[in-house]
C-alpha cells in the first residue's frame, strides 16, 4: 500500500534532474554516427561490387551452362534424327505403337 | 514570431528524419542535459551515465525513421535510454546480485547516518547498485516488481529485497523514518 513518504519520493523522482551539457559530448556522439555512416557506406560499396563482380563472372558461367543444355539436346536430336527419317524407324514405330495397343487390350 | 522550443524541436526531428546529421546534433545538444541528469539518476555512476547517453543517442539516430509521430521524440529518446540501461543492468546481473550487502559507490558512501536536507541524488548514492536500480524502476519507472525481475533477469525475490532495503534506507536518509 502507497503511504506518504512513496508519493513524496514517486514527486521526487518526477522532477526532471539536469545533467551536464558540453560540446564534447555532442562531438563524441557526431563521431559515432560518422563512423558508423562510414561503415555503412563502406558495406553499401562491398554489396555493389560483390554483386558487380559476381555478375561479370556469372554471366559466361550461365552461358556456358545453357550452351551445354543446348548442346547435349543438340546430340539427342542428332542420335534419334535418323530413326525418325528412315523406315528403320517408322517400322520401330509401328512395332511400339502395336506393343502398347497389345498390352492396353489384353490388360 | 518566436519559435517554441516543442516545435523547433520537432522540426529538428523531421529534418534529422530526413537524414540531415546538423539537426540531429542540434538534438543531442538539446536533450543531453535531461537524458545524461536521468541516467545518472538511474545508474549512479556519472561515466556510465555518459557512456549510456551516447549509446542511447546513437541508437536513436539508428531508429529515428522509425519514429511514428516526431512530436513525440522526448518520450520516445527517453524509452531507448531506459531499455540501453535496462541491457546494461542484465549484461551485469551476477553483480547486481552480488551487490546485495555491497557498498554504495557515491560522494556520500561512508555514512548512512540520516542527513538533514539531503536530497534525492546524494541520498540514492547511498544505495547499493541493485537497490538503487529496483527503487528507481519501481518508483519512477512506475514498474511492477514482477516486471523488474523480468527485465533485469533478477529473481523475484532479490528485487523485492532490493526495493524494501533500498525504501528503508531512503526514508532514513530522506527524514521519514
Amino acid at each position: 500500500m502507497s503511504d506518504g513518504f512513496e508519493e513524496r519520493l514517486k514527486t521526487l523522482l518526477a522532477a526532471p534532474p539536469a545533467g551536464p551539457a558540453d560540446g564534447d559530448f555532442v562531438a563524441r556522439v557526431n563521431r559515432r554516427i560518422v563512423r558508423i555512416r562510414r561503415l555503412r557506406t563502406a558495406a553499401h560499396a562491398l554489396a555493389v561490387g560483390g554483386l558487380g563482380a559476381l555478375a561479370l563472372l556469372g554471366t559466361p558461367a550461365a552461358m556456358q551452362a545453357a550452351e551445354s543444355v543446348n548442346l547435349l539436346a543438340g546430340v539427342l536430336i542428332d542420335a534419334l534424327e535418323p530413326l525418325v527419317v528412315s523406315p528403320v524407324g517408322y517400322v520401330l514405330g509401328l512395332l511400339a505403337a502395336a506393343a502398347a495397343v497389345l498390352h492396353a487390350v489384353t490388360d | 514570431m518566436p519559435i517554441e522550443p516543442f516545435e523547433r524541436e520537432t522540426a529538428l526531428v523531421v529534418l534529422a528524419m530526413r537524414g540531415d546529421d546538423a539537426a540531429f546534433a542540434e538534438l543531442v545538444s538539446l536533450r543531453q542535459r535531461l537524458l545524461r541528469g536521468l541516467l545518472r539518476r538511474w545508474c549512479g555512476d556519472a561515466a556510465l551515465a555518459d557512456d549510456l547517453a551516447q549509446e542511447a543517442f546513437v541508437q536513436a539516430w539508428r531508429k529515428l525513421r522509425h519514429l511514428e509521430a516526431p512530436g513525440a521524440f522526448g518520450g520516445w529518446l527517453r524509452q531507448i535510454a531506459l531499455n540501453v540501461w535496462l541491457a546494461h543492468a542484465r549484461r551485469r546481473k551476477l553483480t547486481l546480485e552480488a551487490l546485495a550487502d555491497d557498498q554504495p559507490h557515491g560522494d556520500g558512501a561512508a555514512s548512512s547516518q540520516p542527513e538533514a536536507g539531503i536530497d534525492l541524488e546524494r541520498a540514492l548514492d547511498r544505495l547499493s547498485s541493485g537497490e538503487r536500480l529496483c527503487v528507481v524502476l519501481s518508483y519512477a519507472e512506475g514498474m511492477s516488481h514482477a516486471e523488474i525481475a523480468r527485465a533485469v533477469g533478477l529473481p523475484l525475490g532479490t528485487v523485492k529485497s532490493h526495493v524494501a532495503r533500498g525504501m528503508t534506507k531512503l526514508r532514513v536518509l530522506l527524514g521519514n523514518a
